[in-house]
């Protein structure tokens, strides 16, 4: 792979030039972190691949049964892995506007972002952010912290926002808070074409992540699968063996 | 499986079956189980372990003296059935196939351990030898550091001193319990030898004890075939038993000859039945006494021999001699009747007399009624001359009566006079019941000691008779050794038995932990239970603090 350098984050949704596999310019303990899931995610971004077939563009959203599990992390490392290796526009919303963290991990500006657009304070262009390293992924983060307000996700408003950002890229995956917990997110349900469930290894209950199952095929969305997060085989001890 | 049924944290996982097998059946989860919790049970052998080597430790230094004893039986083992009916001996032999069996077990008669604790001393057979004082310069470290636990153990074990506030029953009862439980006695084989094993915390309270026992189990086995010295008490008893009940015979005797009753009891029956039979006689003879009164006061009113009499010839005229035979007729029925009814006879016979006899009465009282009781007018001839023979009959039955009288007053003085006798004979008697009850008692009490002495005397004596043809002996054939060295305690079964019991509690456990365990952990919970496929499994990444990373080529 060749390296590239790190450039400045660009308009939102242009066209970069590839110029083939940047050298990585993520920096800082989050992106460190975030290199190394991506070589770990590769179940995860073919099959959201898939979906595409016969289609136009896919959305794809990404959940778990509490917080802590790493839906953030496993979200933004889908998505560069996607970005990358399919060569094709990547949108990754962050719909946890409580604790927005993709920003961080991407390395781009926090603000303005998708609790900022839905109160109308920015509009589209400046609120989606250019991934630097990485032309084909595009975030919408949390924005300005705050609290989420009771069906702000199922107004026309904002279904149209999201109509809107999932014409212009191939691949939307939505990062989102817990269901279970954040009931205001289920809105999203809707606007979706599958569900990734993530799971802590140790920490998520059976029954919570069964709970969350039942909730996001009460919807209609099918799951493509889960991830398990943080996972140390039995078997690590041993040489020679990983999880 | 319905993968979005209802998940029951607690429920064991299940998987539906898939190609190849069930891919996490009981197997995968014990070993998940195991390497899950390797740590757990590694803790637990190991603290079982320690547990096993504490326990080990604890026990102490264990020496053993041996020692042989031969028992040669006598006659009494070796009498046959048919030669003991000849000897007329009321003993029961001990067979030579069973002999050496209940030697042993006579050998092992708890007084010969108790007589052992006494000469020995309870204090020391409950108390332990200190393994540090025989560590020397050849005594390895390891040894030393042992015996240095061993003998601070002592202490709050309650070795070092077990009876603190003095031997008291209940340390008496535990020395012998410790005795019994430290010491074996078996016959050797087929042979005529006796092992003597005991077991002790040092060679010298070893042999100690080995030696005291074995002097105890051959004064034990004397006391039980010695019978010259038994037999000669025996006797002795028998004699004083002899000269009791002579006494007791003489006294007795003499005491009955002082009250004049010989057979106490009997006589007492005898007074009684003849005191009964005297009162109902003397009852019969005052109701017949009383009849006879009021016969002869009617006889006497009638003839005016009474003040209340009537002048038989005065003015208003003689005595109807009608009336006054049908007088004499109704009392003679009267009398047929009570005698009837005195003696009471069963029968018709006897009933239709007696009907007979109430008819002809109830006859003669209707006809007195019709009969004038004094005569008048024409006739007076007649009536005289029948007067004059009614007058001659009434004094007739008068002295009649008066006759019987005199013979039933004479019959009730002599029967009052047998009553009173038989009352004092009764009262004499029961003067002298209390002591003539108490000599009799003296009497049977002194015959039945002296006939089971004259019993245990012909026992012995047969015994006696077949000891003198041969005694069974117990000698002594190897006197107890000194051990030179320890033959245990086994240390290694403690600690075996340590790690065992601590890996499979660690084990069950960890089995434990597995089954209740409601989180997801593994990837077959995700694709079995919960009905997920399962994307990849992530590892954890530790966020770092380095500035940059170069991205390999793969």
């Amino acid at each position: 792979m060749s390296s590239r350098k790190k450039s400045s984050p660009e308009h939102p949704f242009a066209a970069a030039p590839r110029t083939g596999i940047p050298d990585h310019a993520f920096a800082g303990a989050h992106q460190e972190q975030l290199e190394a899931v991506v070589l770990k995610v590769d179940g995860i971004w073919n099959q959201v691949a898939a979906l595409t077939e016969g289609r136009d563009h896919a959305r794809v959203l990404f959940t778990s049964p509490e917080n802590g599990t790493g839906t953030t992390l496993m979200t933004a490392a889908t998505a560069v892995a996607l970005a990358r290796n399919t060569r094709s526009s990547v949108l990754l919303v962050e719909a946890h506007m409580r604790k927005p963290a993709a920003a961080t991990y991407l390395g781009t500006e926090g603000t303005p972002g998708l609790s900022d657009l839905l109160l109308g304070h920015a509009d589209v262009e400046s609120a989606v952010h250019g991934v630097p390293g990485v032309p084909d992924l595009h975030l919408l983060p949390g924005g300005t912290p705050r609290p989420a307000i009771t069906g702000e996700f199922a107004t026309p408003a904002a279904r149209d926002l999201v109509g809107e950002l999932s014409r212009r890229t191939r691949f939307t995956l939505f990062d989102v808070p817990p269901l279970l917990e954040y009931r205001e997110a289920r809105g999203l349900l809707h606007m979706v074409d599958a569900a990734v469930v993530v799971i802590r290894s140790r920490v998520s209950l059976k029954s919570q992540t069964a709970r969350l199952a039942d909730v996001i095929e009460g919807a209609r969305v099918p799951i493509l699968g889960a991830v398990l997060n943080r996972h140390e085989s039995e078997f690590s001890f041993l040489p020679g063996q990983r999880s | 499986m319905d993968p979005r049924a209802p998940v029951d944290p607690r429920a064991p996982l299940r998987l539906d079956p898939v190609d190849g097998g069930d891919p996490f059946g009981p197997r995968v989860l014990g070993l998940f189980g195991l390497l899950r919790s390797r740590l757990l049970i590694a803790t637990c052998g190991a603290v079982g372990a320690l547990a096993g080597v504490t326990a080990g430790a604890l026990e102490l230094d264990t020496y053993v003296a041996r020692a042989k004893l031969r028992y040669l039986p006598g006659t009494r083992q070796q009498l046959t059935d048919e030669a003991a009916v000849g000897l007329a001996i009321e003993v029961s032999l001990r067979r030579s196939e069973t002999a050496m069996e209940e030697e042993v077990e006579l050998l092992q008669d708890p007084l010969v351990y108790e007589r052992t604790a006494e000469a020995v001393g309870v204090p020391f057979v409950l108390g332990a030898a200190d393994p540090a004082e025989r560590d020397g310069p050849g005594t390895g470290l390891a040894q030393r550091w042992l015996h240095r636990f061993q003998s601070w153990t002592l202490g709050w074990r309650g070795l070092a001193e077990p009876c603190p506030g003095g031997v008291t029953p209940a340390h008496r009862a535990a020395a012998v319990d410790l005795l019994q439980a430290r010491t074996l006695v078996a016959p050797s084989g087929d042979t005529e030898i006796i092992d003597v094993v005991v077991r002790d915390t040092s060679p010298e309270r070893a042999v100690r004890l080995a030696e005291e026992l074995v002097g105890q189990m051959l004064r034990r086995h004397l006391e039980i075939y010695e019978v010259e010295s038994d037999l000669e008490l025996l006797r002795e008893s028998k004699a004083s038993a002899y000269e009791r009940l002579t006494r007791a015979r003489a006294a007795f005797l003499e005491y009955k000859q002082q009250c004049g009753f010989f057979d106490m009891e009997n006589d007492l029956v005898a007074n009684q039945e003849l005191n009964a039979g005297s009162e109902a006689q003397l009852a019969l003879l005052e109701q017949d006494r009383e009849r006879l009164l009021g016969v002869v006061g009617a006889l006497e009113l009638e003839l005016g021999l009474r003040g209340d009499a009537v002048d038989a010839s005065g003015p208003s005229g003689p005595v109807n001699p009608r009336w006054l035979a049908l007088q004499v007729d109704i009392a003679e029925v009267d009398e047929q009747l009570r005698q009837i009814d005195a003696v009471p006879t069963p029968g018709a016979f006897t009933l239709r007399r007696r009907a007979r006899l109430v008819e002809e009465r109830e006859q003669l009282v209707r006809t007195l009624e019709g009969t004038e009781r004094r005569g008048a007018g024409s006739g007076l001839a007649v009536l005289e001359e029948g007067a004059n023979q009614a007058l001659l009959n009434a004094q007739s039955m008068l002295s009649r009566a008066k006759g019987d009288l005199e013979g039933v007053a004479s019959q009730i003085g002599v029967a009052r006079r047998q009553l009173a006798e038989l009352r004092d004979q009764r009262r004499a008697m029961e003067a002298c019941a209390v002591e003539h009850v108490r000599l009799g008692r003296e009497v049977r009490s002194a015959e039945t000691q002296y006939t089971a002495l004259t019993a245990n005397e012909r026992e012995l004596a047969g015994l006696a008779i077949m000891d003198e043809e041969a005694l069974s002996n117990l000698v002594v054939f190897r006197p107890p050794v000194r051990p030179r060295f320890k033959e245990g305690p086994n240390r290694k079964k403690p600690l075996l038995v340590g790690i065992a019991s601590g890996l499979a509690l660690g084990l069950g456990l960890a089995v434990l932990r597995q089954l209740v365990d409601a989180r997801v952990r593994h990837r077959e919970t995700v694709e079995g239970q919960l009905g997920l496929p399962l994307l990849c499994a992530v590892p954890e990444v530790p966020r770092r603090t380095r500035s940059r990373r170069a991205h390999g080529v793969a």
